[in-house]
């Protein structure tokens, strides 16, 4: 097959970014962890949410309760960071941004997952 | 979009000339909602942290989800939750090269936001009574 590239594309490196497989394979496989996760969300919030402050610690100092919670906040914040990374990938042209942006975002979102995971554990190992 | 483009080659189109059709709704909503639903997901965090420290502390944030507000809050984020799920599954089927038929699919475009949206309206009449206020 002939070669379509030219020379000077070539050496400035523009194609295929050679990268980003791994990306796209666990944003999707995180997707289905959230999907398989959410019935059950969705169901220890309505139950939990009546019951105020004892409702919600009760839900989430129960293992079920702090399985689902740990899960859907582990999976939904690392598929949520790869989303914010494509959206920022798709409207901030200026590369200096761009890695600002990406790297603000993995900031953000390990903070909140560590806020998050860390009080779940502190309820549920105090429950 | 394009500040900052100096390349004078033409560009693919934009947003601005096509015309609107339920996929591309459906497509714009999936970015949108993401883009909420990891909002939504900073704010559990915060929540969470505010109930691990105690009774005292969850008072503080208590009306962000026992209000009117936080009963709009709640059909809000949960019929974002549920848009953003199920056309998550569509996304997922449409990856192993299924559904792509052009009518079916804006009329599973139509279905996901009117289910979605009744759904999360169903679920907060579910918890009106609740989300008013009455719990201390």
């Amino acid at each position: 097959m002939s070669d379509f590239r030219t020379d000077l594309g070539k050496v400035r490196g523009i194609g295929a970014a050679k990268g980003g497989v791994h990306e796209f394979i666990t944003h999707r496989v995180s997707a289905v962890v959230l999907a398989l996760l959410l019935p059950f969300f969705i169901y220890g919030l309505l139950k939990a949410l009546p019951q105020g402050y004892d409702g919600l610690i009760g839900w989430v100092g129960s293992p079920v309760g702090a399985f689902v919670l740990l899960g859907f906040l582990t999976a939904g914040i690392y598929h949520g960071r790869l989303g914010i990374n494509e959206v920022i990938s798709d409207y901030i042209q200026s590369t200096g941004m761009r890695s600002f942006s990406m790297i603000l975002n993995a900031l953000v979102s390990v903070s909140a997952w560590l806020i998050g995971v860390l009080a779940i554990l502190k309820i549920w190992l105090g429950a | 979009m394009a500040k900052g483009w100096t390349d004078k080659r033409p560009m693919s189109p934009h947003l601005s000339i096509w015309k609107w059709h339920p996929t591309m709704l459906s497509s714009i909503l999936h970015r949108a909602t993401g883009v909420v639903l990891y909002f939504g997901l900073l704010k559990l965090s915060v929540v969470l942290a505010f109930l691990a420290a105690g009774p005292q502390w969850f008072a503080k944030v208590e009306p962000l989800v026992y209000s009117p507000i936080g009963a709009f809050a709640f059909f809000f984020v949960v019929g974002v939750l549920l848009y953003h799920f199920l056309n998550g599954i569509r996304h997922l089927v449409w990856d192993i090269g299924a559904g792509f038929d052009p009518k079916l699919a804006n009329m599973v475009s139509l279905v996901t936001i009117l289910v979605s949206a009744i759904s999360a309206a169903y679920l907060t009449w579910l918890l009106a009574g609740t989300l008013h206020g009455a719990v201390a």
